[in-house]
C-alpha cells in the first residue's frame, strides 16, 4: 500500500478544507494510506515571488525535514508542488538541505500527476451534472506539464459536461503577490478570463488551484455571475453544489 | 504618451493606462492575438521545432560564451572590409559619436531604418537638439514619430493602433484623403520617402546580427527601407548592441528564420540585407560606421545569473504571448524595451532603482518562455529581479517586516494556529464591508475562511477511526 503524506498548503488548510477532504477520499480510494502531519504550513511561495530569499530559505527548511521520511508528498495545488520541486533550488540552502531537497523533490507530486503518472489508477469517481470549464493554472502546465492528468480524471465523472475554454492557455492573472501588487491589472486579466469562461456556458470553472480559483471566484462573485469555482477533486468525488 | 517616459513609476502608469482605455477590443489584445496566431502556424510547420529552438538556443550562447573571441575575428574582418568602429560605453558616448559623424559632414537629416537601441540610446531627441532631422522610414516607426511616440512595441512599433487610427493620422499629417486600406496607406508613406531616400547624404540602421567570419552586418526588414537607406546615401552609420554576434553566414540563416517565425509569423522577411562596407569604387556608400554599444551589457554579460538574456534576439514574441502586455500594450513601461523581456532588460540596463516595479509586473504565468526562440528563462530572471530590488531596500523596509512576521508564523504551528484563529474572530465579528482587504477587496469578493480547517477535520476524523 503506498503511504502518502499529505501536503495541505496553508490557504487550502484555511480557506478551502473541502479540497483537502476531497484529496484524502481519492487517494483512499485509489489504495493509498494517507497521513498528515499538522505541523506543516506554508511551503513559502509568497514570499519568494515576493523576492525574499532568506525568509523563504526558514520555511523551505522546515518544509524539508518535516517530510524527510515521506515515501510520496503529495499536494492538491500544482503550484505549491512547482514551488517545491523546482523553487527550493534556486534559495541557496544549507549544503545538507540542498542534498536534502535533491532527494526529496522527486517525491512530492500535484494530486492528479500521482494518480495518473505514478499510480496508474483511475479511482472511482461519483457523479457531477453540470457543465464544467477546465482552466489550466499557469505553473501546473508549463512547470508541471499537467493537463492530460486531470482532464483524464475528470472524463471519468459520471454526468459531467466538460466544456473547452477559449484561450485555455492563458493566464487567470491571479499570480500570487501580484494579484494584489498590481490588483487592477490583476483583475483586467482575470475578467477576461471570465469573460471566456461564461462564454462557455460553464456552471462550474475548475482547476488544479485553489488559488486561481479563489481570484476567479471573487471576480464573478463582484460581478454577479452565477459561475462557481472549485478545485477538480471535489468534482471527482461527485460533492454537491451547495 | 510622451516620448519615452521614465520607467520609474509603472504601477502608476498601469493604473492610468487601465483607467483610461476606452477602446474596445483593445488593439494590443487584437494585433499580439494575431501576431501568436500567425507565429504558432509556422511554428507548427516544423516537425522538429523543439530540436530548432533547441539548437538555436544552444548556438545563440555558444556565440554569448565567447563574444570577445568573435568580437576579435569581427574586429579584423570589419578592418578589413574597410568599417570604421567606434567603441561607445554608454548611451551619451554613442550620441556622441553619431551627433559628430553628422555635424562634422554638415549632414543635417539622417534617414532611419528601425532599430531598438537607437530608441535605447535616444538618439532622435538628441539629434533634434542639435538642429538634425531624423527621419524613421521603416512604416510603423514612421507612424509613431509623426504622432510623436515612442514605439510600444519592438518589432511592431504600433502595435497600439488600428489601421483607422493610421488613416486619421495620415489625412491630418500629410493632407491626404482619408483611407483606412493598408495598402493605400502604405502608398502615401512611401510617396513621402521616396523622394528623401534619393537625396538622403546620411542613413542610420540597425544591426541585428554582425558575422564573425564575414564581417558582414545584417538588417532584417519587410519594406526594403533598410537597404534604401544603407545604400544611397555616402554615410552609413550602422548601430549595434555589443552581443549582437553570430558565428557563420550559416547560423545567420537559421537566426533569420526563427526570428522571422517568432515575431510575424513569416517564413521569412522579405528582406535580409548584408552589409559588408562601403563600397569598393565610386559607389555608395563611400563611408560605414559602426557604433558598438555596451551601454550596461558587458556587466549583464559579466553575472552568470542575468548572461542568459543576452541570447535575445528581439523578436518580441514573448510580448504578444504577455497577459500584461496584452491588457497594457508598451509604453507604460517607459524605457526602450517593454513586456516580459523589458521587465527584465529595463532594470539590469539601467539602475534597478530606476525600474522597481519591472520585475514584480507578471504573473509569472510562463508563457513568455514557452514562446520564445532562445529559450530565455524569463519567469526565472524576473524572479531574480525580485530578489534583486528586494536586496537593494533598506533592511528594515515595511515590506521586509510584512514577510519577516509572514515567515516567523508559518514556521510554528502554534502562532499558525492561534494566527488563523484570530483571523477567524475577526470574520465572524466583522462584517465583510468593514473588512477590506488590500489590493483584493477593491476588485474581487473575499473568500471565507472555512468554519473548521482542514486540520481540525482530519484530526477528529482521525480520533474517531481510532475510538
Amino acid at each position: 500500500m503506498p503511504r502518502v503524506s499529505l501536503f495541505i498548503p496553508c490557504f487550502v488548510d484555511q480557506l478551502f478544507p473541502e479540497t483537502g477532504k476531497a484529496t484524502v477520499e481519492l487517494l483512499r480510494r485509489a489504495g493509498c494510506e494517507v497521513s498528515y502531519n499538522p505541523e506543516q504550513t506554508c511551503c513559502g511561495q509568497p514570499a519568494f515571488n515576493s523576492g525574499f530569499h532568506h525568509e523563504t530559505r526558514q520555511l523551505a527548511t522546515k518544509f524539508l525535514r518535516l517530510f524527510a521520511d515521506s515515501e510520496f508528498v503529495v499536494a492538491p495545488s500544482a503550484s505549491c508542488v512547482a514551488m517545491v520541486r523546482t523553487h527550493f533550488g534556486d534559495l541557496g540552502l544549507e549544503p545538507q538541505m540542498q542534498m536534502e531537497w535533491e532527494n526529496q523533490r522527486n517525491r512530492v507530486y500535484e494530486l492528479s500527476e500521482f494518480l495518473v503518472d505514478v499510480l496508474g489508477v483511475l479511482p472511482e469517481t461519483g457523479s457531477f451534472p453540470y457543465r464544467v470549464a477546465y482552466h489550466s493554472s499557469c505553473h501546473g502546465l508549463r512547470e508541471l506539464e499537467i493537463h492530460a492528468q486531470p482532464m483524464r480524471l475528470l472524463h471519468s465523472v459520471r454526468d459531467i459536461d466538460i466544456c473547452e475554454l477559449q484561450d485555455r492557455n492563458a493566464c487567470c492573472g491571479f499570480g500570487g503577490t501580484f494579484a494584489s501588487k498590481f490588483s487592477s491589472l490583476s483583475a483586467a486579466i482575470g475578467e477576461d478570463k471570465l469573460d471566456a469562461i461564461s462564454r462557455s456556458g460553464a456552471d462550474v470553472v475548475t482547476a488544479t488551484d485553489d488559488s486561481c480559483l479563489m481570484h476567479i471566484q471573487g471576480l464573478a462573485k463582484r460581478r454577479g455571475l452565477p459561475i462557481r469555482s472549485m478545485h477538480y477533486a471535489r468534482i471527482l468525488i461527485g460533492e454537491k453544489l451547495a | 504618451m510622451n516620448k519615452h517616459t521614465s520607467p520609474r513609476n509603472l504601477k502608476q502608469s498601469i493604473r492610468s493606462s487601465l483607467k483610461n482605455r476606452s477602446q474596445k477590443p483593445l488593439p494590443s489584445k487584437v494585433n499580439t492575438g494575431r501576431a501568436v496566431h500567425a507565429r504558432d502556424l509556422r511554428a507548427s510547420e516544423w516537425p522538429d521545432f523543439d530540436q530548432r529552438r533547441s539548437d538555436i538556443t544552444q548556438k545563440r550562447q555558444a556565440a554569448i560564451d565567447y563574444l570577445d573571441e568573435l568580437h576579435a575575428r569581427l574586429r579584423s574582418k570589419w578592418l578589413e572590409n574597410g568599417i570604421v568602429v567606434h567603441d561607445a560605453l554608454d548611451a551619451a558616448e554613442a550620441r556622441e559619436i553619431i551627433t559628430g559623424l553628422l555635424r562634422d559632414r554638415g549632414i543635417i537629416e539622417v534617414l532611419k531604418s528601425k532599430s531598438m537601441l537607437s530608441e535605447e540610446i535616444e538618439i532622435n531627441s538628441h539629434l533634434e537638439a542639435t538642429g538634425i532631422s531624423p527621419l524613421e522610414t521603416d512604416l510603423g516607426e514612421y507612424i509613431v514619430q509623426l504622432r510623436n511616440e515612442a514605439p510600444s512595441h519592438i518589432t511592431m512599433p504600433a502595435m497600439h493602433l488600428f489601421r483607422q487610427d493610421v488613416g486619421k493620422l495620415f489625412a491630418e499629417r500629410l493632407g491626404v484623403p482619408y483611407t483606412e486600406t493598408p495598402a493605400e496607406l502604405t502608398a502615401h508613406a512611401r510617396k513621402v520617402l521616396r523622394q528623401r531616400f534619393l537625396s538622403a547624404r546620411a542613413g542610420m540602421i540597425g544591426v541585428n546580427f554582425a558575422v564573425a567570419e564575414t564581417g558582414h552586418l545584417a538588417t532584417v526588414t519587410n519594406e526594403g527601407n533598410g537597404r534604401m537607406v544603407s545604400t544611397l546615401p555616402p554615410l552609413v552609420i550602422a548601430l549595434m548592441g555589443w552581443e549582437r554576434v553570430t558565428e557563420t553566414l550559416q547560423d545567420l540563416g537559421e537566426l533569420w528564420q526563427i526570428l522571422a517565425r517568432s515575431a510575424t509569423g513569416q517564413r521569412a522577411t522579405s528582406y535580409l540585407s548584408l552589409l559588408q562596407g562601403p563600397a569598393k569604387s565610386s559607389g555608395r556608400p563611400n563611408e560605414v560606421h559602426l557604433v558598438v554599444v555596451d551601454n550596461g551589457r558587458k556587466a549583464i554579460h559579466r553575472n552568470h545569473e542575468t548572461r542568459e538574456v543576452l541570447r535575445c534576439i528581439r523578436c518580441g514574441a514573448c510580448l504578444n504571448v504577455c497577459p500584461v502586455y496584452q491588457q497594457v500594450g508598451g509604453h507604460p513601461y517607459g524605457g526602450t524595451y517593454p513586456g516580459p523581456i523589458g521587465s527584465v532588460l529595463t532594470p539590469l540596463l539601467n539602475n534597478p532603482k530606476e525600474a522597481p516595479d519591472h520585475p514584480f509586473a507578471s504573473s509569472l504565468c510562463g508563457a513568455c518562455e514557452e514562446i520564445c526562440p532562445v529559450s530565455i528563462p524569463l519567469p526565472r530572471l524576473l524572479l531574480m529581479g525580485r530578489k534583486q530590488g528586494v536586496e537593494s531596500r533598506p533592511p528594515l523596509s515595511p515590506e521586509r517586516v510584512v514577510w519577516s512576521t509572514f515567515q516567523s508564523v508559518m514556521t510554528g504551528r502554534k502562532k499558525y494556529e492561534a494566527a488563523t484563529r484570530l483571523a477567524r474572530l475577526v470574520q465572524k465579528t466583522l462584517p465583510e464591508k468593514l473588512l477590506p482587504i488590500p489590493g483584493w477587496t477593491d476588485h474581487r469578493d473575499a473568500p471565507q475562511l472555512a468554519a473548521k480547517p482542514f486540520r481540525d477535520w482530519f484530526r477528529e476524523e482521525h480520533e474517531e477511526g481510532e475510538s
